[in-house]
């Protein structure tokens, strides 16, 4: 749990670069930012597929192409993951001759999609995202409900612990889980 | 407040006021505002995570073994009745059948020790495998959900819907919400009262597997359902050869003394032939109509029910042959709860200082950097 002071460093800046570059950048914590929420799209079944819309909040911060080729991109990873082809079925039946053993000496398709999800996220961020104020979150991370988008140029003051919000400092300073009901 | 008069403690106590305030939440403002005078330091180094596991911190019902690798549920009881049930069985057809079988044909004993492991090996998989548990939303994304509600539909946020409706290729389904996983279930998903999880495409709880079955272990399940099936009529014929061809026309009565264990065997195999038998049907026909336990005892898709006003066809069946390959042959789903990770509440990132702030945090970053010019 975060002490109370570091609670309420919100942006640090740190010197990058030896010489005469002098590059800043900022550490940023993605609780403190608001956020836009992609939900899971289920008319086609319980594959995992995102949302296609294009969300109002980022209107002014990316263009619409931006956004629905990357989404496409998610979608498509995970539209492959998904399929049934020789090589899930081939992966099936060594795994059961094997014992499961294979599993533990080969990756499954699935956990090489996630891989490729992971770097195709780490890059779209770094190109793009990071650019027009934006973090794209695994959403692994997030049981694969919903990809979460941080806007970063919208850091909340931090919370004050002697202001009326105190409660919720603590509730937000809690470990997750902790509180089953709000 | 009167901040002269903590200058004048001694510095010691100043420390040791402050880490009760660290431990304890519920001390008073004054004090509170003056641990912030004491740690102004400026930070420039980001926080480093606490190395913690996911599994350690979850709180649904479960035990977890090998790092968190291994999942089952905390209820066993039945679980070691299989196992010993299943390993008394084979150990007794293995010690007293398998070698009079073996004398008249080595292959009857191999097959019977080949299904065998991969009975067992399905057992143990199932048994210990994330049936696809579903964790918790975090605190944050909670506040964060109620904010975006309360800017967009302030009169829900009070008495917020407890169910939603949503269309899954053309039928409409309804999703609950989850009140203690605090969020909407995916469709299929059922949280299972035993180990207090969300687990995904819900099948049910099996107290002899001591564990849920889901998404992530049904495939394993069904085939530990089947070859254990096959695998009991299997030790069930051989014992009763071995008794018929033991047997030789004397009575009855004296070939059970004489071969014992044989006889345990043929009993208890006839005994959960039945049941068995019975269940591989029942999950034969579920995954071939694509549908899981809980809906068939829901009857979510029966026929009957199905004009009432939100129960509809099975929207997920595509056909018996695919919706077979489609729960048998895909790639395993990836463990969502990711029980041997690492616990990382506070995800920062580092990005290049190129956009508009909004806010005047100017001032802040001054303060804390006082090389920033």
């Amino acid at each position: 749990m975060p002490s109370s002071s570091q609670k309420n460093v919100s942006t640090v800046l740190v010197r990058n670069g030896t010489g005469n570059s002098c590059e800043t950048q900022q550490i940023l914590f993605l609780n403190q930012c608001r956020k836009v929420f992609i939900q899971r799209d289920y008319s086609q079944g319980l594959d995992v597929r995102f949302e296609t819309d294009f969300p109002s909040r980022l209107t002014e911060m990316i263009s619409r192409e931006v956004w629905e080729n990357t989404i496409h991109r998610i979608n498509k990873i995970f539209e492959e993951a998904e399929s049934i082809n020789a090589t899930t079925i081939f992966e099936t039946i060594l795994g059961c001759f094997s014992c499961y053993c294979s599993r533990l000496v080969t990756k499954s398709l699935y956990e090489k999609k996630l891989i490729e999800l992971k770097e195709f996220l780490r890059r779209e961020n770094e190109e793009i995202y990071h650019r027009a104020g934006l973090h794209i979150m695994n959403p692994m991370e997030r049981g694969l409900r919903v990809i979460e988008i941080s806007l970063l140029n919208t850091i909340e003051e931090p919370l004050n612990r002697n202001d009326g919000n105190s409660l919720a400092v603590n509730n937000i300073q809690g470990p997750a889980g902790s509180i089953r009901t709000m | 407040m009167d901040a002269s008069k903590w200058k004048l403690l001694p510095q010691n106590e100043v420390d040791a006021r402050s880490e009760d305030i660290e431990e304890d939440d519920e001390e008073t403002d004054f004090q509170c505002a003056m641990v912030e005078t004491q740690t102004t330091i400026p930070q420039e180094q980001p926080i480093k995570p606490k190395k913690v596991r996911k599994w350690t911190v979850h709180p649904g019902r479960n035990r977890f073994c090998c790092q968190g690798k291994l999942v089952c549920s905390k209820k066993h009881g039945a679980f070691l009745l299989t196992v010993f049930i299943m390993s008394t069985t084979m150990t007794l057809f293995f010690v007293f059948d398998a070698p009079f079988l073996w004398s008249k044909n080595p292959s009857i004993p191999i097959i019977a020790a080949l299904l065998s492991i991969f009975v067992i090996a399905n057992f143990i998989v199932t048994s210990f495998t994330d049936p696809g548990i579903l964790p918790r939303a975090g605190n944050f994304e909670i506040i964060e959900m109620d904010k975006q509600l309360a800017a967009t539909q302030p009169e829900q946020v009070a008495n917020r819907p407890r169910t939603k409706e949503i269309e899954i290729n053309g039928e409409k389904m309804r999703v609950k919400y989850c009140t203690s996983c605090r969020m909407f279930r995916p469709p299929r998903a059922s949280h299972c009262a035993v180990c207090d999880n969300c687990v995904l495409m819900f099948d049910h709880h099996c107290p002899w597997v001591g564990n849920c079955i889901g998404l992530r272990n049904y495939a394993y399940f069904y085939r530990f359902v089947v070859s254990l099936s096959i695998l009991i009529v299997y030790l069930f014929t051989s014992s009763i050869v071995h008794i018929c061809l033991s047997a030789n026309g004397r009575p009855f009565m004296e070939v059970v003394r004489d071969y014992p264990m044989s006889v345990v065997v043929a009993v208890v195999c006839f005994f959960s032939i039945w049941s068995l038998i019975g269940l591989t049907f029942f999950h034969s026909y579920l995954l071939f109509t694509n549908q899981t336990t809980n809906e068939d005892l829901k009857g979510t898709f029966r026929k009957k029910n199905r004009n009432a006003e939100n129960l509809v066809k099975n929207p997920f069946s595509r056909g018996y042959l695919k919706n077979m390959c489609h729960r048998m042959f895909k790639s395993t789903f990836p463990s969502v709860l990711d029980a041997d990770g690492f616990v990382n509440d506070n995800i920062t990132v580092i990005v290049p200082k190129t956009f508009e702030k909004q806010t005047g945090q100017d001032s802040n970053i001054q303060q804390l950097d006082p090389t920033f010019a």
